[in-house]
């Protein structure tokens, strides 16, 4: 799920704590793992056993609601979609193939070329790259997907001022020109190439999903005819879309479950499963399902499932870090409308540095992980997640808990102790207390806020909660976009990043997803480095990453505080499985099944 | 009768525009929007503006309450912001998904619960009636959602006598293949709620059964020598249905409303389940149009459970 940036919002029901009580164990099987681990995860699972013909696969999507089921990522802003698609594209949806840190390399459906001095990306796409109807993918079907993200009347959320850096796009979104100017075809519409002229190049345009180009392709031949504004609703795009990856759609029940047959046109080696289907699985049954061994594979599994499924012995827990940090943002200031940018100039004790310190220091992470993450959370050490393993810093350390060393930063910060209270007063000698503006959503969400709190007044630092309860996503929502509501004092969130790993969009002064309006002339100026032309090479980019993450650690804007595991319980019988990003382009070409049904 | 129902009829039509502007209203307070969901990093701020303003959500309320009004009475309920459909599409689906299931409950309710209900009033402080009160106890006080878990666990995975997701098979075809596997889908969640739905019939069966036995009418029965499965079925069961029939139009209205715990546990996509994910998304769309509908049809079960008490009952007229 790498195109995805949007909130995690996490539900866990009552019923998914129940479901724990349904699993048990199962039979032993004696195939082999790869070394590869992420946290408990093994990161591929290697089944050497024969593979069976015409075999089947029946993958889980854990959620509890219906799926929306948009077989176009230019118009779908669902996870799950983006999982559905993927027998029928790639893992993520992308035409270029990665390595594992989300660096495009050749050799995927599509291969492209940049050219920083003349600005432009040309795009080639592979010679034997088919529709599932049969018909060539061709450049007007990499360019038609650009009008639909831009042409208002196809209703797209996707369009952004990265892509504006294309020239001629906002003037076809403005309606201005009927056609985008920095988009050519340098062997025809019906070629098999794209040229795409910027406006300026930037580093992140080396990785996939950096949001500067799209990543996908739509059948213009199939979808010309529909009404721009129908296209969303159409059978098109939701029963009978065509696609170019090892498999096709043929069947979807509305809501509930996809099957997918082989791609006779795939241009890759051919697929190896008969067919594949995909179907929705509550929350709550889901370590049921897998005793029962129903099914093969489970997206989305809550970790609340966790240790119910990990003890089944016909399922090899797998998984891969996954683009998802969470974090404590401290509300300092404004965010301008009319100028767009964030203004830091509110007063509040968490202007000194120490104060956030020693916030940071006093949260016990590690304990809340373990006790309701089930290890699949690990405590974050920086705002850059760990599967960009090259940005990373590991020098940085984060906010391990340290009690101790949150006092003495509050001692030498002058925020002194009032045993009258039982709490510290303010560096001018006056009591104060913060307002934390936490957000409801998982069974577990009060407890966390509650064990927080209580760790905060260890320190003494009196914290009470945004009008005395936990706060719904959308009322956090309104408050965080308005941008200029004063009554918090700090809050807790979620990122689910881009496979770029930029911080503008989140960090920088004029953007508008900064919440706590953390803003400095030096912090600018570290963002700008990262996205400069010089950082286009990569230890340029990396050396200023690491200063971004030290100066970030220094001044604690946030508290970085778990990073995810994304988690595939998957069962013994599947060959090839893996969730190294390298083999995204391929990894459902390459599944099979060593047993006609699920073992 | 019928002069009554046209005036009950034209009364609704003040009561419905008072409703659609609450409905409305009270839609349009809910903190968020349907695109507070889509914020994030990749999804450029001035977008969602762009976004909002074409659907009307900077409007002031009359105008766009105006708007919405004038597209109902096109039979346009406007599009699901979330699910990206016509509501109108969107509500087919589900509705027809909810009315098979919540029929086939309301079958299997009263097909377990009259004959309980009767048996517990008609031998009142047996050891029959002991059981059949336990029983009602067990379905009233144990949590819906453990009976659908432990049901879908056992029968549906332990077992595997029923499919455990959905409403249709992935590789149901044919329209006969296609029924039955709708039907096979429904059978175990409509099983399980039926059951858990009968309390309330076999408890007011049972009262009323036990209060008809000592009425007059009854003794004058048994006093002419009426056998007694006569007088029980002829006399005192019917007279028995009257609370039942009362509440009957509301349980037939009820049809479409579904019930959001079976529909999640059972991952069936239904009207209750809709209701809920519209409200948590802000799809104003789908909540409004949810909303006046269920209230037009509680409007209407009214009306139904009074012409229904009538028939039962020639006794009590509707005027």
């Amino acid at each position: 799920m790498k195109k995805s940036t949007k909130y995690v919002m996490g539900f866990v029901t009552t019923a998914a704590l129940f479901s724990a009580v349904l699993a048990g164990c199962g039979n032993k099987s004696a195939t082999k793992t790869t070394d590869a681990t992420v946290g408990n995860l093994k990161v591929s699972y290697t089944n050497n056993a024969k593979t069976v013909k015409n075999g089947t696969l029946n993958v889980a999507m854990v959620q509890d609601t219906p799926f929306q089921g948009i077989f176009a990522s230019e118009l779908s802003n669902d996870a799950a979609d983006s999982y559905l698609a993927e027998p029928g594209t790639a893992v993520g949806g992308s035409i270029f193939k990665t390595n594992s840190q989300f660096k495009i390399v050749n050799g995927g459906a599509a291969d492209i070329k940049l050219d920083k001095n003349a600005k432009t990306a040309t795009i080639t796409l592979h010679k034997n790259l088919k529709w599932s109807d049969g018909k060539a993918v061709t450049a007007k079907d990499l360019e038609f997907a650009y009008e639909i993200v831009a042409n208002p009347a196809y209703g797209s959320q996707r369009y952004t001022d990265s892509l504006a850096n294309i020239e001629g796009l906002a003037e076809f979104h403005n309606g201005k020109a009927k056609s985008i100017s920095g988009i050519s075809y340098p062997k025809g519409q019906n070629g098999n190439q794209l040229k795409i002229q910027f406006k300026k190049m930037t580093p992140g345009m080396w990785q996939s999903g950096s949001g500067y180009y799209l990543e996908s392709v739509e059948p213009y031949h199939y979808l010309k005819d529909v009404k721009p504004s129908k296209l969303v609703s159409s059978k098109q795009v939701r029963q009978q879309p065509l696609s170019y990856g090892p498999y096709k759609v043929s069947k979807v029940v509305s809501g509930q479950s996809v099957t997918y047959v082989q791609n006779p046109y795939y241009y890759g080696s051919k697929p190896k499963l008969k067919q594949i289907t995909m179907s929705v699985v509550s929350t709550s049954s889901i370590a049921a399902a897998l005793k029962a061994k129903k099914y093969d594979i489970a997206y989305e599994a809550p970790s609340t499932a966790y240790p119910s499924v990990k003890a089944l012995k016909d399922y090899v827990q797998t998984g891969q870090k996954s683009l998802t940090f969470s974090y404590i943002a401290f509300n300092l200031g404004h965010y301008d409308t009319k100028k767009s940018i964030n203004v830091m100039d509110r007063k509040t004790p968490l202007q000194n540095k120490s104060l956030r310190q020693a916030m940071g220091y006093a949260m016990n992470v590690d304990a809340v992980n373990k006790k309701f993450n089930n290890g699949l959370a690990t405590r974050a050490n920086s705002t850059i997640v760990p599967v960009f393993d090259k940005y990373n810093d590991k020098s940085v350390k984060g906010y391990p808990l340290n009690i101790k060393k949150a006092n003495s930063l509050l001692n030498k910060a002058g925020f002194k102790w009032d045993s009258k209270h039982q709490y510290r007063l303010n560096t001018n000698g006056k009591a104060f207390k913060l307002v934390y503006l936490a957000r409801s959503g998982s069974a577990n969400s009060e407890a966390v806020a509650q064990n927080y709190i209580q760790q905060w007044k260890k320190i003494g630092v009196h914290v009470t909660l945004y009008h005395d309860r936990l706060t719904d996503f959308n009322t956090w929502g309104q408050i965080m976009t308005n941008g200029n509501n004063q009554n918090w004092d700090f809050t807790g969130g979620n990122w689910s990043v881009a496979s770029d790993p930029s911080q503008m969009d989140l960090y920088s002064k004029g953007a508008p997803y900064n919440f706590g309006h953390f803003t400095t002339a030096k912090l600018t100026k570290l963002l700008n480095d990262i996205d400069s032309t010089k950082a286009i090479d990569s230890k340029v980019r990396q050396q200023a990453f690491y200063k971004y993450q030290q100066y970030m650690q220094d001044q604690a804007a946030v508290i970085p505080t778990s990073f995810s595991l994304d988690w595939y319980p998957v069962n013994k019988r599947v060959v090839g499985w893996t969730n190294d990003h390298a083999n995204d382009q391929s990894r459902w070409a390459n599944l099979a099944v060593s047993a006609s049904s699920t073992k | 009768m019928w002069k009554t129902i046209l005036r009950r009829v034209l009364i609704m039509i003040p009561q419905i525009i008072i409703l659609s502007i609450l409905v409305f209203m009270l839609a349009k307070a809910m903190p968020g929007d349907p695109f507070t969901g889509s914020i994030g990093p990749n999804t450029d701020p001035k977008q969602i503006v762009a976004l909002k303003r074409a659907a009307g959500l900077y409007d002031p309320w009359y105008q766009q309450y105006w708007h919405w009004i004038v597209n109902l009475f096109h039979g346009n309920l406007g599009e699901s912001y979330t699910l990206k459909q016509p509501v109108t599409a969107v509500l087919g689906n589900r509705i027809s998904n909810t009315i098979w299931l919540s029929l086939l409950t309301l079958i299997i309710s009263y097909a377990v619960a009259i004959p309980l209900g009767m048996t517990a009033g008609r031998y009142e402080g047996s050891r029959r009636d002991r059981g059949i009160v336990i029983f009602n106890f067990i379905t009233f006080g144990v949590p819906t959602f453990v009976v659908f878990l432990l049901g879908l666990f056992l029968f549906g995975y332990q077992l595997g006598w029923f499919p455990t997701t959905g409403t249709i098979s992935a590789d149901a075809s044919g329209f006969i293949g296609e029924a039955l596997s709708r039907l096979n889908h429904m059978i175990l969640p409509a099983i399980l709620a039926g059951i858990l739905g009968t309390t309330s019939t076999i408890q007011y069966l049972r009262s009323e059964i036990i209060d008809s036995k000592s009425q007059d009418y009854v003794r004058t029965a048994r006093a002419k020598g009426v056998p007694t499965n006569k007088v029980y079925s002829r006399h005192i069961f019917r007279n028995s249905l009257l609370p039942i029939a009362a509440f009957a139009g509301f349980q037939i209205t009820g049809l479409i409303g579904g019930s959001i715990i079976v529909e999640t546990v059972f991952s069936y996509p239904g009207m209750g389940q809709l209701f809920v994910s519209s409200i948590t998304s802000r799809d104003y769309s789908v909540v409004t149009a949810i909303v006046l509908f269920t209230g037009i049809l509680a409007l209407l079960g009214s009306l139904l459970s009074d012409i229904i008490m009538s028939i039962v009952d020639p006794r009590i007229r509707i005027e």
